[in-house]
């Protein structure tokens, strides 16, 4: 299904294992990726600045440097989509990462599957035109330029902390956004520790927005890192 | 007077309708010669009542006597307990002293005692001291408090003082001025009788430096009598029949008097100079100890051995210990009794003096002191005193400062001490994240990659029969690498529970050495393996087993990190006491920083080629050793690593070595 859009796409793997690069190549090319490889973060860096990718799959325990320095220094200049695989599960790890700039975080081992689909929401994520004012997920669906939210077609009222968070959620959908993240553009607050109203205000757009809210469908939780808002068809 | 009760009321009403916006500042001034008491407790309530910060200025107008002395020292002391801050001056002038406190501290308000009505010309001075201070401030409450005169007065004290030592040196007074008087018989009708004069003058001023003021003025006058008796005319009489000789005989009476009184108070400051500079050196000498003493101990041998020197005291040190409260700590000079441990705890905890000369148990055998920084305890010190009489007022505020840098020390201590315990906590918190990202990379690898070929073939729908095989070959890979690291693992626990115990045999090298090559036949098959066996070998005690895993993962580390049709060289050779087992490569060598480390569990050399299982070489240290062996690497040259395993061997060999090929 997603064959068509990937297409000719360029993926970075930035792993120094050769038998993980190997196995990703042959995974990504059989679905219609194509494949630059760097076993070390130096390498990581020269490529991705010599083959401009449309995505990078970083590891963070590289030979030469930490693979979150290699982020932040890609991220220096490039908005390219970047997706940390990596065998540290710690919620430090992954906030770190997706702190960095990383736009999501897969574990070591994954399912093939999982790669794929990883792969095809950070893709619509690059594929929807800066400009458009229509968002659409699922049943939901968001006017940008009316502030006008529907569900079903029936309008909603959201109160204006409400809406600047599901805006902050559209303007990064299918991107982990953490609990830092969410406090620092919403509240301002640099007290990562207090969540407290974060938890409080994603229960009133999950009961306003949600089928079944105790089953939240769009707004999902990385439990210990945040959430994220899930681009569904 | 008047005046100054005015003022007092004055004080008194401010405080009462005072508001906290301008703290007071109150200063007591307490001299020598009168009861300290008095004014220091009004000193003190008016300061609690008041929350004004308060001070109490010294001043030694007067030499006091000993017990004088040690009576001051004990007000002083009880002052500072109170939350006096205390100078000593040793100005004569007391008025001088106070001045320069209320100007330095923005004094408030000053309580001075007033003499007791008897003390006649004593009153007049007093009431120059407090008029000159109101001339001076007179925005000052000046709060006057009359001494009850219970205690003896200073002059009365001063005699009391001289009289102890007078006797010999107006003997030795009297004796000088008669010989002189006797010499002068001889050679005044030679120099005349105004030379005479200038003679006995300089006998006074010579006398001045060994005696006290008392027989130097006895002397003075003395000498002025028998220079007018017997060397003015009309001789043998006293009478003086020149206005000049009137003038002459006036000037040198006061000349005389003013030289002797000059003399003695330059030899008092003198002798104070010298008290003061043996404090200074003595608290200069813990100090310097202190601060080179680098443990415990060592802190703990300096104070004991300074205190026993300036107090003539034993001396214990209590330092809190964890749970178990105060303990002594060793090196102390006397044991606390039983009894008296409460005593040292409850001072621990108050941060108040107790004990011997305190009003706190007065009764226990041991005075106990503070030891505390900004309000926060750090232990006790214990002093007994071999004078029961207690501590006079240079000792006090001696034992002040010696209390204050202990205090010091201790803390400085204390803080080393947790922040060396914080560095260590950092660090090995540090070392097991590294172990356990090691570990989860390690193990995970494998995995991952099975997981992922498993996933590529459950897509596979065309019988891609390539595929199929590729992904089926990375499995076993992955399996392989799996299987060696649990065995690594397994191995290595073993190890650290002690649980793997070497089987000691006589073995062959050579027999060990190709069984390990023909093993390995096919992980080696990239490589020319060159082998140097020497003939004649002695028997070594071994574990066979473990020798073959610690060979296998030196070769199997060599074919890994270096570059394919480079040579790997495994060598035997011989010293006194050791065989040597050596296998060398020519890949990349091992970075000089890492050295050190590459025996490290789950240690990588940076920029180094994956796929170990980073216990490898661990596993060849713990082995080598648990047989009596030991490892070693360096970096060839010309290029390479060789690693070297010496293993003992008991019987010296004769067999010659063979020269190096």
């Amino acid at each position: 299904m997603s064959e068509t859009s990937a297409k000719s796409k360029i993926v970075l793997v930035v792993e120094d294992e050769a038998q993980i690069r190997r196995l990703l190549r042959v995974c990504l090319e059989r679905n219609g990726y194509s494949v630059v490889e760097a076993p070390t973060g130096e390498g990581g860096i020269d490529e991705a600045i010599k083959h401009q990718p449309d995505l990078v799959l970083l590891d963070l325990r590289l030979p030469d440097m930490d693979g979150v320095t290699v982020l932040r220094r890609i991220r220096e200049w490039s908005q390219v989509p970047i997706i940390v695989v990596s065998v540290r599960d710690r919620e430090d790890d992954k906030i770190q990462a997706l702190d960095s700039g990383a736009n999501d975080y897969i574990t070591k081992p994954f399912g093939t599957g999982e790669l794929l689909a990883r792969l095809r929401v950070v893709q619509r994520y690059i594929q929807q035109p800066a400009n458009r004012t229509i968002f659409n997920s699922g049943d939901l669906q968001v006017d940008l330029s009316t502030r006008t939210v529907k569900l079903r077609g029936r309008m909603v009222r959201l109160t204006a902390t409400e809406y600047s968070l599901l805006l902050f959620f559209i303007q990064h959908a299918g991107k982990v956004l953490t609990h830092a993240q969410l406090l620092r553009e919403i509240w301002g607050s640099h007290e990562e520790q207090k969540t407290g109203p974060l938890r409080v205000y994603m229960g009133y757009l999950r009961e306003k927005l949600e089928a079944d809210p105790a089953k939240p469908r769009l707004f999902l939780t990385e439990p210990g890192v945040g959430y994220r808002l899930a681009l569904l068809d | 007077m008047t005046n100054g009760l005015d003022q007092s009321e004055r004080s008194i009403a401010a405080a009462a309708t005072g508001s906290a916006a301008s703290p007071e500042q109150i200063l007591t001034v307490v001299r020598s010669g009168y009861d300290p008491d008095p004014v220091l407790e009004l000193g003190q309530s008016l300061a609690k009542a008041l929350r004004a910060d308060w001070t109490v200025l010294y001043v030694e107008t007067s030499s006091p006597s000993r017990e004088q002395e040690l009576r001051i020292g004990r007000a002083l002391a009880q002052a500072r307990e109170w939350g006096a801050d205390v100078i000593t001056a040793s100005d004569r002038n007391a008025l001088a002293a106070a001045l320069r406190v209320i100007a330095q501290r923005n004094v408030t308000q000053v309580i001075v005692e007033k003499a007791a009505e008897s003390a006649g010309w004593r009153r007049w001075q007093k009431d120059r001291f407090v008029s000159k201070l109101l001339r001076k401030h007179s925005n000052i409450a000046i709060h006057i408090v009359p001494t009850t005169g219970v205690q003896p007065g200073p002059r009365r004290v001063t005699d009391l003082r001289t009289h102890q030592r007078k006797p010999a040196q107006y003997l030795t007074a009297l004796g000088v001025i008669a010989l002189v008087t006797l010499a002068a018989f001889l050679f005044t009708p030679v120099v005349g009788a105004h030379a005479t004069a200038l003679i006995y003058l300089l006998t006074i001023v010579v006398l001045a430096l060994f005696v006290e003021r008392g027989p130097t003025l006895v002397a003075a006058a003395l000498s002025a009598l028998l220079w007018e008796f017997f060397f003015l005319p009309p001789y043998f009489a006293l009478l003086i029949r020149d206005f000049e000789d009137t003038i002459l005989f006036a000037m040198y009476f006061i000349v005389a008097l003013v030289l002797g009184h000059l003399t003695t108070r330059i030899r008092a400051q003198e002798e104070a100079e010298r008290e003061r500079e043996a404090r200074a050196t003595a608290l200069y000498l813990l100090t310097r100890d202190l601060n080179e003493a680098s443990n415990l101990d060592q802190i703990v041998q300096h104070i004991v051995r300074q205190l026993e020197s300036s107090f003539r005291a034993k001396v214990a040190v209590l330092l809190p210990r964890g749970e178990a409260g105060l303990q002594i700590c060793p090196g102390s000079t006397f044991q606390v009794p039983a009894g008296e441990e409460t005593i040292a705890q409850w001072v621990f905890e108050h941060c108040e003096r107790a004990g011997n000369l305190t009003r706190n148990s007065p009764s226990a055998s041991a005075l106990f002191l503070p030891l505390a920084t900004s309000g926060a305890s750090v232990g006790v010190l214990g002093l007994r005193l071999n004078e029961r009489i207690g501590l006079d007022l240079h000792q006090e505020s001696l034992l002040e400062a010696f209390l204050q840098q202990i205090a010091m020390t201790f803390d400085r201590h204390r803080l080393n001490e947790i922040s060396e315990k914080a560095k260590l906590l950092a660090e090995s918190e540090r070392l097991s994240k590294t172990l356990l990202d090691s570990m989860s990379h390690e193990i995970r690898t494998p995995i991952a990659a099975i997981k992922s070929a498993t996933g590529n073939l459950a897509e596979l729908h065309d019988g891609d029969a390539h595929l199929r095989d590729d992904m089926i070959a990375e499995i076993q890979e992955a399996t392989e690498r799996l299987n060696r690291l649990v065995g690594n693992v397994l191995e290595a626990t073993r190890l650290e529970s002690g649980a793997l115990r070497p089987r000691m045999n006589e073995c062959d090298v050579g027999e060990l050495i190709h069984g390990v090559l023909e093993q390995m036949e096919k992980e080696l098959s990239a490589h020319s393996v060159v082998v140097r066996i020497q003939p004649a070998l002695p028997v070594v005690q071994m574990d066979f087993v473990m020798m073959q895993q610690v060979l296998s993962n030196l070769l199997s580390n060599s074919a890994l990190h270096t570059s394919p049709g480079t040579a790997i060289e495994v060598e035997t050779k011989l010293e006194d006491r050791a065989l040597l087992l050596i296998v060398a490569d020519r890949g990349p060598g091992i970075p000089a920083d890492s050295l050190a480390r590459v025996f490290d569990k789950f240690y990588r050399v940076p920029n180094s080629r994956t796929g170990g299982t980073g216990l490898g070489l661990s596993l060849v240290k713990g082995f080598v050793e648990a047989q009596g062996g030991w490892v070693t690497v360096q970096n060839r040259p010309g290029g390479g690593a060789a690693f070297t395993i010496r293993l003992p061997h008991q019987n010296v060999s004769t067999v010659p070595e063979m020269p190096n090929p």
